[in-house]
């Protein structure tokens, strides 16, 4: 029997040509009965590899390319010892170093145990010596090998049909005589079959940044490094004991990592108590505390609970549910806030357990979305956390649980569309500008797609041949893993040490990240926990202490026990004054929510949940707003869907919604359903779900007699939630936080914006928060040398609180500079500049930054003094050299009279600095137009919000009006169908401006631009407003703004602005000059008073 | 060493090269040094070059050619 020992598959990132599912495929085609999986530096590909083995009746043996000391060895596992060997080998090799990975020989001999040696090829230490003609030196290599692995180490030798080949083999098997280490023969295999040995080629030019036209010893001169036939072997002159060898090596190995069932991580259990019993003890204490005797649901939650903990039992999961409970215990005992979702939250025991915070019962949540009997793997459990703590935790999750059992998972990142055109374009010889515009204009489908295929010719121009071979090489590079990558928050948890499954490498931020992504981890039986940072739970618990220090004599606020209903958060939350809120400040949210004026938690479920894109795509949110006002009836299609569409008026809004109706609708086994919704995810649009109809409709038919017709119909409807939705449990414990934030302000908005510029968990700029946060009576004070700490703080001013920028929110000045500052002034305050440049260590650059942000105003009266003064002492610093210091005492406290006559500063300038150093100008820069653009009866933001209250509104006709501002941010999504949405602010209040497609396209260049004024058709629904855009100017010369992907820096010396009359042309333009120079004349709409 | 590009044939009996013919006349070919494969530039027209170095009773040749035909040529000639 022949093996091949040494094969590669394309998870060895751009060092291989084809799936690790065709390699045991082409072995069976060429009558191989053995193949071994050795990757380079990495494990891979094995999991998907010994299922395609299994699968196929073939010996599956892993392995890895193993570099030790710059040489690159074949290690063979020999059982699961050799395997945790080979893994902690890797290990080591990749925690060493990131760019060249090594392990030391020391380290080899240490971990030898259970493996079979191979030499290696090119990348390994015999084949360069034997090519150089360095014989003793490559002799010298086999006896230190032969001296740690004795009788499991052979010397390799292959094939290729390369020059030089006939006599390397030559010369190794002399060797391997002299020596009596035993030979033996592999393919060192790239690629499957010689079909894919163009993407071996391309692969290998695009790892090492080449052409096809340019030559590198690692590109493959023919295609014979396919999986061969043992005949093909000897027909090259490998010899046959070399041959046999193989096969003696894979009879001895024998290695499963598929186990079949989860092995959870070891819980913390007391003496004499199974997991099964902590588990029921614990949620049945938690039980009597959350379900009383006589509470409304203890008889349904009771029920449940029974029901659920047999379901746990069975799957043998309850392990895995204490040591989430051990997680979240430890957060809490930090006082880290944390909250679990997803779909966690659907169970009673989670709820228990004190994982998720949200009764199942009270939301009518199924247990069925979260886990059941037929659902494989690990139950998934996101946690949220304290985004700024979110480190401690996993930290102390190494801690507890050991660094030789922990490590986070990884992903695999995969060529898509853009970036195989992008590679395939720039390997084939095309200008790495032509290849980023080729890839940029590609959308989702295949390069091959005609669009796509049309798009890349035209940016190519021309009619090269070579364009076929381009779009048929990018197609056929989609889906191949280009690189490994680091999952957002899992964490892999092992009983055992970790290398008996994974090894570990470091990823570019310094993380341990192991080498399978979650479906591998799910296969191999091991637990991965979410743990996921959120900066809104920051803030909430920041503003939270805030608060309570505030009135110490007062019961402390308590988030979790606060009553869910107060009608106040439920106004503010109606009225649209949602900037700042969890979930719910987006423009999208804005402009529903006040259609659906949410006014209790289910009110606000639903609306978090409506705006995504499956409710968007399907049409649905339209259809639940008007049945919630009582704008339309609602109708159900068959008795069973009212059941599961009563609370949502027939609508679907929840994931839960499609399991339960393809379940007892459809009649399909819950397994199925749960395949169903998770399929419906992954679809863009419901065109791509007809090939489920027959299904679907046809169990309908039989399981509940329905009509072929109705089920076709409720098909229709099901197939519109396609693309992601919400869980329902998902979207209420996110609920819980949107009321807590929206509670925070609507209560306690000093403490809640110190917490939100804390943590900056939204969409919005500092500026818009400051001016929110002003609307809101709360003042924002610049950074004060002598009082700003190292967070955003309260500090009373005028018998009011306000909120007082650190010395951290100035940008440029480092945290060092600010503890320091803040520890010295805590000794004693500062007098002067002079004397903070005496006392502190600080470089120009950040004195400067300081100075510009108005942190010595209070000092120095003035930026321009300040300025001056921090020149001069610089020079003379500089100049003074190792004297300096004594220079310096001099020239401290200088005087008035040394102080020549400075100018002032402009208000431009001080918002230009404001906006520089700290983000956040003392007054809005649209407050330095105003006056110009009132005289061209350009509105202040706040006027278009009287419309349908003070002044009329006849949405039949809608007011015009002419409103500019700062570009805050643009968004077209995708299911918008070309429309953009442009928030617009001002000094007085903000606005959502929808741009239509033909209205995006004729102002193209103008909306690009920071600042605009805009000019359309007020739109008034409830409290919420909007502007329908008709004509886009641009306003140059406002300093701020945000740039979007668009524009550019517009800090410009134009100063010219561009303004149009109600019936204005565009020959009807003017340019206006801003500044001191008197307003050019337009048709009609001047002033009188100039 | 030099570098040619001279026209010949080769005759084989299975896969050995027996006879080597260029410029008119043809003589046994005594050894086969070495043979390996060079696949052409997939991009374009895919090639597969078969390469031989022999030796004969004149010389050493290296030959590259296309094994589905007699076509062959001589690439360098070993003084």
């Amino acid at each position: 029997m022949f093996a091949h020992l040494h094969t590669r598959s394309w998870f060895s990132f751009q060092a291989g040509g084809s799936s690790p599912e065709a390699l045991p495929e082409a072995a069976v085609k060429q009558g191989i009965e053995a193949v071994a999986l050795t990757e380079r530096h990495g494990t891979y590909g094995v999991v998907r590899f010994q299922r395609a083995c299994q699968q196929l009746g073939v010996q599956h043996l892993f392995g890895a390319e193993v570099p030790v000391e710059g040489r690159d060895l074949v290690l063979l596992a020999r059982n699961r010892e050799g395997y945790a060997n080979i893994c902690w080998l890797l290990t080591q090799a990749h925690l060493r170093s990131r760019e060249a990975p090594a392990a030391t020989m020391a380290e080899l001999a240490s971990a030898n145990a259970d493996i079979f040696c191979l030499t290696g090829t090119e990348a390994g230490p015999i084949y360069p010596l034997i090519d150089d003609f360095k014989h003793q030196e490559a002799a010298q290599w086999l006896h230190t090998l032969h001296d740690i692995f004795g009788e499991r180490l052979s010397l390799e030798v292959t094939h290729q049909r390369r020059k030089g080949d006939d006599r390397r083999l030559a010369y190794l098997l002399q060797l391997a005589r002299q020596t009596g280490v035993p030979p033996v023969a592999t393919g060192d295999v790239r690629f499957a079959v010689p079909g894919d040995y163009w993407r071996y080629d391309l692969l290998t030019c695009a790892r090492h940044g080449i052409t096809v036209f340019d030559d590198h010893p690692e590109r493959p001169s023919n295609s014979m490094a396919y999986l061969q036939a043992e005949a093909e072997l000897l027909r090259r002159g490998l010899p046959k004991e070399a041959i046999h060898r193989a096969g003696e090596i894979a009879q001895m190995c024998r290695v499963d990592l598929i186990p079949g069932h989860i092995i959870p991580p070891g819980t913390k259990l007391p003496e004499g108590t199974t997991s099964v019993e902590l588990l029921k003890r614990k949620a049945n204490q938690a039980f009597e505390e959350k379900y009383p005797p006589g509470s409304a649901n203890r008889a349904a939650a009771r029920q449940r609970l029974d029901k659920e903990v047999n379901v746990i039992v069975d799957l043998d999961v309850q392990e895995f549910f204490l040591v989430v409970k051990e997680v979240v215990d430890e957060a809490r005992r930090r006082g880290i806030r944390c909250l679990g979702r997803g779909s966690a939250a659907n169970s009673i025991v989670t709820y228990l357990l004190g994982i998720t915070v949200v009764c199942p019962i009270d939301h009518n949540l199924l247990f069925e979305r979260f886990l059941h009997r037929g659902r494989k793997g690990t139950p998934d459990i996101d946690l949220d956390f304290d985004s700024s703590r979110r480190m401690e935790i996993i930290e102390w999750m190494e801690e507890r649980f050991g660094m030789e059992h922990t490590g986070m998972a990884a992903t695999i990142d995969r060529y898509l569309t853009k970036s195989a055109v992008q590679d395939a374009a720039k390997a084939l010889g095309w200008p790495a500008e032509m290849a980023i515009q080729m890839s940029k204009g590609c959308g989702h489908a295949l390069p091959s797609d005609q669009e796509n295929a049309a798009h890349i010719r035209s940016v190519a121009g021309g009619d090269s041949p070579l364009l076929d071979v381009l779009i048929k090489a990018a197609t056929n590079l989609v889906g191949c893993p280009r690189h490994l990558g680091q999952h957002s928050g899992g964490m892999v948890l092992t009983c055992e040490p970790i290398r008996y499954f994974t090894p570990l490498q470091v990823s570019a931020n310094g993380v341990r990240v192991v080498q399978f992504d979650k479906d591998d981890l799910e296969w191999l039986g091991l637990v991965k926990l979410d743990v996921l940072g959120l900066r809104m739970l920051g803030t909430v618990s920041e503003a939270t202490v805030i608060a309570n220090d505030l009135t110490p004599d007062e019961d402390p606020i308590v988030l979790d026990e606060l009553p869910l209903d107060d009608p106040d958060v439920y106004d503010m939350i109606c009225e649209g004054d949602v900037l700042g809120l969890f979930q719910i400040e987006s423009p999208a949210q804005q402009s529903a929510g006040s259609r659906i004026q949410s006014r209790n938690m289910q009110d606000l479920i639903k609306q978090i949940s409506l705006v995504r894109p499956g409710p968007i795509q399907g049409g649905l949110m339209h259809p639940f707003i008007r049945r919630h006002r009582g704008l339309e009836k609602v109708r159900y299609d068959h008795p069973i869907l009212e059941r599961i569409l009563e609370d949502t008026y027939g609508v679907i809004i929840f994931q839960e919604q499609v399991l339960e109706v393809a379940h007892q609708f459809a009649g399909w086994s819950l397994d199925q359903a749960d395949s169903f919704r998770r399929l419906m995810s992954k679809f863009r649009d419901p065109g791509e779900m007809e090939s489920m109809r027959d299904g679907f409709v046809q169990s309908a038919m039989e399981a509940n007699d329905v009509p072929e017709e109705t089920a076709n119909r409720v098909f229709d409807q099901v197939s519109k939630f396609v693309g992601y939705g919400f869980c329902r449990s998902h979207a209420a414990s996110f609920a819980l936080t949107v009321y807590h934030s929206a509670y925070l302000k609507r209560h306690h908005p000093e403490a809640f914006f110190a917490g939100l510029m804390q943590h900056r968990p939204g969409m919005y700029a500092q500026m818009t928060l400051e001016q929110d946060a002003r609307r809101h009576g709360v003042l924002v004070l610049v950074p004060d040398i002598n009082k700003s700490g190292l967070r955003f703080q309260l500090e009373e001013v005028e018998g009011r609180l306000a909120i007082r920028k650190p010395l951290t929110s100035v940008k440029g000045v480092q945290d060092s500079l600010a503890e320091v500052a803040v520890l010295e002034r805590e000794l004693q305050p500062f007098a002067s500049l002079e004397e903070f440049f005496h006392r502190i260590p600080v470089d120009e650059k950040q004195l400067r930054a300081l100075v510009q942000s108005g942190a010595f105003d209070s000092l120095e009266g003035s930026n321009r003094t300040a300025l001056y003064k921090m020149k001069v002492l610089v020079q003379q610093f500089e100049k003074g050299g190792a004297n300096a210091q004594g220079t310096l005492l001099d020239t401290i406290n200088m005087r008035a009279s040394d102080l020549p006559a400075l100018p002032g500063i402009t208000l431009h300038k001080r918002l230009e600095w404001d906006l520089a150093t700290h983000s956040g100008p003392r007054v809005h820069p649209m407050v330095v137009l105003r006056r110009r653009l009132a005289y061209h009866e350009v509105r202040p933001i706040s006027f278009v919000q009287q419309f349908g209250s003070t002044l009329p509104y006849d949405e039949h006709k809608p007011p015009i009006t002419t409103v500019a501002g700062l570009v805050m941010f643009r968004q077209r999504p995708g299911t918008a169908k070309g429309t953009m949405f442009i928030f617009l602010e001002d000094e007085s209040g903000y606005i959502q401006c929808i741009c239509r497609s033909k209205c995006r396209e004729r102002f193209h260049e103008e909306l690009k631009q920071s600042a605009l004024i805009i000019r359309g058709r007020v739109q008034v629904t409830g409290p919420w407003r909007g502007i329908m855009v008709d004509q886009v100017s641009t306003l140059k010369g406002v300093i701020g703004g945000y740039q979007g992907h668009h524009g550019g820096p517009t800090y410009g010396r134009e100063n010219r602005v561009k303004v149009f009359g109600e019936a204005a042309e565009q020959s009807d333009v003017r340019e206006i000059e801003v500044g001191a120079v008197p307003l050019a004349l337009l048709p009609g709409k001047r002033r009188g008073g100039g | 060493m030099k570098k040619r590009t001279i026209r010949a044939e080769v005759w084989f009996d299975g896969n050995h090269p027996m006879i080597l013919q260029r410029e008119g006349w043809a003589e046994p070919i005594q050894e086969v040094i070495e043979r390996w494969d060079v696949r052409g530039r997939w991009w374009a027209t895919d090639t597969q070059r078969h390469y031989m170095t022999v030796r004969t009773e004149r010389g050493t040749f290296e030959l590259c050619g296309d094994r589905s035909t007699r076509n062959w040529v001589i690439t360098v000639v070993y003084d």
